[in-house]
């Protein structure tokens, strides 16, 4: 029941399936996940999975588990303090690590997407995988709370600036136990890590689509099967070919759907109406 | 990973210490949704997920589970079906193959990154009636 837990948890930004520390960190109710694979709650967003199948999971998901607090995957009561944390000492080993004390922040600060910013400047892959994470949650509060589909085009134009990168993928940035030979889990986590930069702008295609977005020829809305495209083009579990169709296909068409100027605009619109960048605080 | 043989090595399951989730052989679900995990918790499977890697199922089980163990053979001698690892990597790929045939290319992809990550296993009570799955679940599995 892993993808139903915490680990794959968009408001988890500390993880995913490979990736990322060997505790998480909640953004929706400030604990320290100290056994995040058995933990969940009514707001899990899932990382694995486009827009649509993530809010219909999500959906039923709610029907099951309180959105109050983290509980127990296994039978929905309130985790005990032996699986989750908020103590100041487990904050601040937390805090040891740029990207752990990036999140930590996050929700403190004036703006969230200030915290999401702040990743930008963080190198390594586990800074991307959390400003993803936390992009997709913060887009789809933004858009949930009436608030524009534009509201996460700054993150996703960011994004856009990794999109053709290798991830470098460190040993030190894998988690958990796996009985699959080390190379072969950096490239699947290389996999994992590329798939979510391509659901990132396909949310944003998505939302552009729901808005019945008709500016720029809808070619913002053709984004939104991007993940999907990339998925039955390369047909396998391959780091190697899924980049090449990135550059080949991916990238030109993000440039052609979302040029300089056209974000310009759609920054200046965002800015006229704050209410947006504020919806997910 | 070493090579897993169905005559030789067992598999495992991470479940509660009280027993192994018993399946619903009726339940019409596609392996791409079973390994996912779409529906929520709570719904049907006529499939059980096992591993071949007793790490792999200790994760699954937590602190407060149990490792579970049994083998192909002693699933079809219950005439539970197993769908080995690598049947499940062939039948995962594009859209998807016979009963892993799906409607998303990206979900098929992500469901064969989990078999692969997991080694996972299925074990296939789809053929066994209703009235004598729970019986088939606690013999085929070694306490």
């Amino acid at each position: 029941m892993i993808p139903l837990s915490c680990v794959n948890c968009c408001h988890n930004p500390l993880q995913s399936d490979s990736l990322g520390t060997a505790f998480g960190f909640c953004t929706e109710h400030k604990r320290v996940l100290l056994a995040p694979s058995h933990l969940t709650c009514g707001r899990q967003l899932r990382k694995d999975l486009a827009t649509r199948s993530a809010r219909r999971e999500s959906e039923l998901h709610e029907r099951r588990f309180t959105p109050q607090a983290p509980c127990r995957l296994s039978d929905g009561k309130i985790a005990n303090g032996s699986q989750t944390t908020h103590q100041k000492a487990d904050e601040a080993r937390l805090a040891s690590d740029p990207v752990g004390e990036t999140v930590l922040e996050y929700g403190k600060l004036e703006k969230k997407i200030w915290s999401i910013a702040a990743l930008r400047y963080v190198p390594g892959t586990r800074s991307e995988l959390a400003m993803l994470s936390l992009g997709r949650a913060y887009t789809r509060r933004c858009v949930s709370r009436g608030g524009s589909w534009t509201s996460g085009v700054k993150l996703v134009w960011w994004s856009r600036r990794r999109l053709e990168e290798d991830p470098m993928i460190e040993a030190t940035d894998l988690r958990g136990e796996s009985p699959v030979p080390l190379a072969r889990r950096v490239d699947l986590a290389k996999w994992s890590l590329i798939m979510m930069r391509l659901l990132f702008i396909s949310d944003l295609g998505e939302y552009a689509g729901e808005a019945d977005y008709r500016g720029h020829g809808n070619r913002i809305r053709r984004l939104s099967s991007l993940a999907e495209r990339a998925a039955e083009a390369t047909g396998d579990l391959s780091p190697r070919r899924l980049l090449q169709w990135v550059r080949r296909e991916a990238a030109p068409q993000f440039d052609e759907a979302l040029p300089a100027d056209q974000y310009e605009r759609l920054l200046t619109e965002l800015r006229a109406n704050a209410r947006d960048e504020d919806g997910a605080d | 990973m070493s090579t897993w043989r169905k005559s030789r090595d067992p598999l495992f399951r991470g479940d509660k210490k009280d027993g192994v989730e018993v399946p619903v052989p009726s339940a019409s679900l596609s392996i791409v949704e079973h390994v996912l995990y779409l529906g929520g918790k709570g719904r049907e499977s006529p499939f059980q997920s096992t591993t071949e890697s007793e790490d792999a199922a200790e994760v699954f089980a937590g602190t407060g589970g149990k490792v579970y163990r049994t083998t192909a053979a002693r699933a079809a001698a219950k005439s539970v079906g197993h769908i080995s690892r690598v049947e499940l990597l062939g039948l995962l790929k594009g859209k998807g193959k016979g009963r892993a045939k799906w409607s998303s290319a990206l979900e098929v992809m992500t469901a064969r990154k989990y078999v692969e990550q997991w080694a996972e296993h299925l074990l296939d009570f789809a053929e066994i009636p209703e009235d004598e799955v729970a019986d088939a679940v606690e013999e085929i599995y070694a306490r």
